[in-house]
Parts: C-alpha cells; sequence; structure tokens
C-alpha cells in the first residue's frame, strides 16, 4: 500500500478542490494508498476520514506537491475545476480517478451536527432560515468583484422575504451592506463551514463559498443541493466552475473579450500593490462604470430572478411574517434614523409645496441614498 | 492606468474643513482612530483619507444644522429651511456615494462608524496597502540567528550555503571569519 502526502498552500477553494481528489483516489483505488495532507487550511479537513497521520521522513512515504495545469487546457478541455486535482494525481501516480461526487469533501462530527447555527449564536440562541451574501473578495483578483451597490439592491428587493448573512474573511475586500447580519472577520473556516451547513442558500461571486456552498452537507431538514446563485460575468469559463444545481450567471460568449472563453484577467484596475497582476495582461480590457463590462451587463434583477427561480420551485422558503419581523431587528441599519427618513421628510415639504400645472413632483417615495442601482 | 483613483480634481471642489470660518472640529471624523491619516506607504491614499473625512464633515455639518432647526419647530421659517436642510444632506450623502463609488474598483473601503447621528471615526480598507500600511505585495523578510557545531577538521572558512550568497552581504557566517 503506497503512503503519501499530498500538499498544496494555495487559496481555500484550491484546497476544497483537493478534499474531492483525495476521497476519490480512496473511491476509486480502494485499499491501495495510506494518504495524508499538509496544506493551508486544515479546517477544511477536520473529521475527514481519508487522512492517516503519516511523517514525511520515514521511509516509504512519498511527498507529493499538487497543483492543477489542466485549467490551462480548461477552454479546451471542457473539464470542471474538480478534475483539476485528479489529473494532476492521475499523471503522477499512474492512477485512474474519476470524480465521484459533484463536490468537495467536507465532514461535519456529529456536534457539528447537532450543534446550533452560528447565526443562532450571534444572536444569542434565536435561530432563522438565512443566505450567505459574500460581497467582494480577495485583492488578487478584483477583476471577479460586483459593485457593492449592486449586491444592496439585490438584499433590498428581497427585505422581509430572506435574510441575508454577509461574511469574508478580514483584511480582504468586504464592504459594508446594509440590512444584513454582518459577520465579516467573526467567522473562521470551521465557523463558516458551520454557517454554511445551516444556511438556505448562497449568493456570492466566483469563490471559495461557491465550492463550499456545493461541498457542505445541508442540515437535517433540507434535501437536495444548496441553492447558490453565482455572479460570474466572462472572467472564467462555466463548465470550469459550475455546479449543476447552481444558477451561474456568465457572460462568456457575449463579448469579444470572452467571446471562446474566460479571459482568466486578474483586475479591473491597477492597485498600486507591487502585484505583477497590475500589469497591462491581467488587467480587464474593457471597464464600464467600475465594473468590468461582463460584471455591468448582470444587473441586480439578473441575479434577483434567478434567487426568485429557487423560491418559486421551492428549493427554499421566505421568511415567514413572524421569521421577517424578528430578522429587521437584528440586521445591520440603512443610515442612521435621520438620513433614512431624509427622503420621505423632504416629500413632505414637496408636497407642501403648490406645483404649477402640469409639473410633475419628484419621486421621493425610495430611500435615494440606496437607489443607485445605475453603478 | 485606465481608471485612475479619484483626486481631489475628479471630485467636487469644497472647501477644507478647517479653512471654514464656522469650522467645527467634533464634526470631523477620526481616520481609523486617529486623528492622522492610518500610515500608508502609498501616498495617494493620504488624500482618499482627506476627501472622506471632507465629506463625512459635510454629512455631518448638515445633520446637526437640520438638528438644531428642529428644535426650533415653531419658527415661521421652520418649513422651508427644513427642506433646505434635508436637501443639504441628501447632497452630502450623494456626494460620499460618488465618492465611494469611485474608489470600488480600487478596492478601497471607508466604513463609518457612527455616535447619536454623527460619524465620529472612519475605517479604512486600502487595496493597496494592507492594514499595517505596507504594500500588499512587499514580501516579508525575517533573520533569524542559527548556532551549530562545527564539524571537526572543517574550518570555518569553507562552510558555505548553496547558491549565491546575498547581494550586498559582507559575510554569511560572521562568526566564521
Amino acid at each position: 500500500m503506497r503512503r503519501i502526502i499530498l500538499s498544496n498552500f494555495q487559496a481555500p477553494g484550491d484546497i476544497l478542490m483537493l478534499t474531492a481528489a483525495v476521497r476519490d483516489l480512496h473511491r476509486c483505488h480502494a485499499g491501495e494508498f495510506i494518504t495524508d495532507v499538509r496544506t493551508s487550511c486544515p479546517g477544511l479537513w477536520e473529521n475527514n476520514p481519508w487522512l492517516t497521520p503519516l511523517d514525511p521522513g520515514d521511509a516509504g512515504v512519498e511527498s507529493v506537491h499538487c497543483k492543477y495545469p489542466l485549467i490551462h487546457r480548461s477552454e479546451q478541455g471542457g473539464r470542471h475545476f474538480i478534475h483539476g486535482f485528479m489529473d494532476f494525481l492521475n499523471a503522477r501516480l499512474g492512477t485512474r480517478v474519476m470524480p465521484t461526487s459533484f463536490r468537495g469533501d467536507i465532514h461535519l462530527s456529529p456536534e457539528e451536527q447537532s450543534a446550533a447555527s452560528p447565526l443562532a449564536r450571534h444572536l444569542g440562541g434565536s435561530d432563522l432560515p438565512y443566505w450567505i451574501i459574500v460581497a467582494g473578495g480577495k485583492f488578487d483578483f478584483t477583476i471577479k468583484w460586483w459593485h457593492f451597490r449592486r449586491w444592496q439592491a439585490v438584499v433590498d428587493h428581497f427585505r422581509g422575504r430572506l435574510l441575508f448573512v454577509q461574511t469574508g474573511k478580514a483584511g480582504d475586500y468586504h464592504p459594508p451592506l446594509k440590512g444584513v447580519v454582518d459577520l465579516r472577520g467573526r467567522t473562521n473556516l470551521r465557523d463558516l463551514v458551520q454557517l454554511m451547513h445551516h444556511a438556505q442558500g448562497v449568493l456570492c461571486p466566483v469563490t471559495f463559498h461557491m465550492h463550499l456552498a456545493a461541498a457542505v452537507p445541508r442540515a437535517s431538514g433540507s434535501s437536495g443541493e444548496r441553492p447558490c446563485v453565482v455572479v460570474a460575468g466572462g472572467r472564467e469559463s462555466p463548465h470550469w466552475e459550475a455546479y449543476p444545481a447552481h444558477q451561474f450567471l456568465h457572460t462568456v460568449g457575449a463579448l469579444p473579450c470572452c467571446d471562446t472563453g474566460g479571459c482568466w484577467r486578474s483586475r479591473i484596475a491597477p492597485l498600486g500593490d507591487g502585484d505583477s497582476k497590475d500589469g497591462v495582461d491581467h488587467l480587464c480590457v474593457e471597464v464600464v462604470r467600475g465594473l468590468p463590462r461582463c460584471m455591468d451587463l448582470l444587473t441586480p434583477e439578473h441575479v434577483a430572478e434567478r434567487i426568485d427561480y429557487y423560491l418559486a420551485g421551492g428549493r427554499c422558503r421566505p421568511l415567514t411574517a413572524e421569521q421577517a419581523r424578528r430578522a429587521a431587528a437584528c440586521v445591520t441599519p440603512d443610515e442612521p434614523v435621520a438620513f433614512a427618513r431624509a427622503p420621505e421628510l423632504a416629500t413632505r415639504s414637496f408636497s407642501e409645496m403648490q406645483l404649477p400645472t402640469g409639473s410633475t413632483a419628484l419621486n421621493h417615495n425610495t430611500n435615494t441614498t440606496n437607489v443607485c442601482h445605475s453603478m | 492606468m485606465n481608471n485612475p483613483l479619484p483626486s481631489a480634481s475628479s471630485t467636487p471642489a469644497r472647501l477644507e474643513p478647517e479653512a471654514r470660518a464656522d469650522f467645527n472640529p467634533a464634526w470631523l471624523p477620526l481616520a481609523n482612530g486617529s486623528p492622522a491619516p492610518p500610515p500608508s506607504a502609498d501616498p495617494r491614499n493620504l488624500e482618499i483619507v482627506r476627501q472622506f473625512q471632507t465629506a463625512y464633515y459635510e454629512i455631518n455639518a448638515s445633520w446637526a444644522a437640520l438638528r438644531e432647526l428642529r428644535a426650533r419647530p415653531d419658527s415661521p421659517e421652520f418649513p422651508p429651511h427644513e427642506r433646505t436642510a434635508l436637501q443639504n444632506i441628501e447632497t452630502a450623502l450623494r456626494q460620499r456615494d460618488e465618492l465611494e463609488n469611485q474608489c470600488a474598483p480600487f478596492g478601497i473601503i471607508a466604513e463609518p462608524l457612527m455616535e447619536q447621528g454623527l460619524t465620529k471615526d472612519i475605517r479604512f480598507t486600502f487595496g493597496s496597502v494592507r492594514a499595517d500600511g505596507r504594500f500588499r505585495a512587499q514580501p516579508f523578510v525575517s533573520a533569524a540567528l542559527l548556532n551549530f557545531r562545527v564539524p571537526p577538521k572543517v574550518p570555518g572558512r569553507a562552510l558555505r550555503p548553496p547558491g549565491p550568497p546575498p547581494a550586498n552581504a559582507t559575510s554569511i557566517f560572521p562568526c566564521a571569519e
């Protein structure tokens, strides 16, 4: 039996794909391997049944630094990210590993499965159904970002029907949203797994959370795959990133810059941080309103429509009136009360004016501080 | 650069708060908890900090004016003045929003921390630098002092690590010289 230590120190999304490769290495070659890992995300391997502690100094233990060069042929091969590490291992180990499940491999302990959700803990024991929202990402690929006002518009659209919990790693770009439960910077990797376990759905760009949405089992009482709407644009081809049960909004094929596949560029604009991704070859070729054009083409209405699919199809449920009332009490405020009321008060002032015949009063019925859908 | 950082020349001209005759220091928010801008290896960020402080000064001043006005609701001039004050708040918020929009592609977040309706502090995140002010892609350099026994009958001068020495190093093993 071969004993191997697999290593990779890339981002959490990459490590999550490695969990699938380890699972399927064992499933496709039962009894042939003993495996251990060295990665940047130990939290993703907790309770993993496929791992056995190995010492790299012991005779006969192989160390394999894992990569996924398949990504460089992704536009030609029509394969998914989940094949990436498997393809590498097959070449390196002489195996014939295939995906046995279209998801990463995350395991929760019995204690984690029976515990209250991190949201319930945050709210002091009161639990509510919720969606996770990720309104940003890391600084290396800013081209994946959607404008925070668009995320906000989606949140606003579902007020009273869905509760969103905003997550994101401290130090990354996660602008604060209003009307959400703010857990930015407050979840470690394992907290996030548990938060995902209880989440009804996920709304995010192409990011770790998208992979996690597919990988983490749903809490008891929920069957099937977890709803997930991904605002993807044209950076990556859908066949490389998308999961079957996700709503993956992409523009590949619609624009010259991604006419045959993802553009694989890195940034909207140079950040000036000294990273080579500021180079002209890594920058978006068409920026519109501060967004890559592919992301600008995707509107809050498009995204809301995809979430509505899940609601209409019965894959998730809206809040009850009682839940909506409790949710409203625990979300981040809009603006300070005086600001939020300003348009309303302005309306009153305008209504008190004597408008000349034929003129049209300004519509101040909506909170103008939040109406920026053109961005 | 096809999408430059917002600069004072690209935003509506506004008087520096301190230069105003009615300057009230209580309305000028801190930046990351400090009156001085947060440390940054990128000098452009200092200007961004200043622009957001000015924007929130405007909001604070407008809000304070409204609050003062509402303390005297019986005045005959109250309705038109209140409307003007509300419009001033809207204008200030829109200018803040515009600045936020311009900064978003560069990963800049200016998160206001409020107390009783006033922005007292702004928590900044920058795309170019980390929280400690260093460039995000700047490598960390660390040094370690390693003590080890020289093998017997091996002169210290003969010991060299593999590879070329650092560019400006005078000695790799000072103790062996």
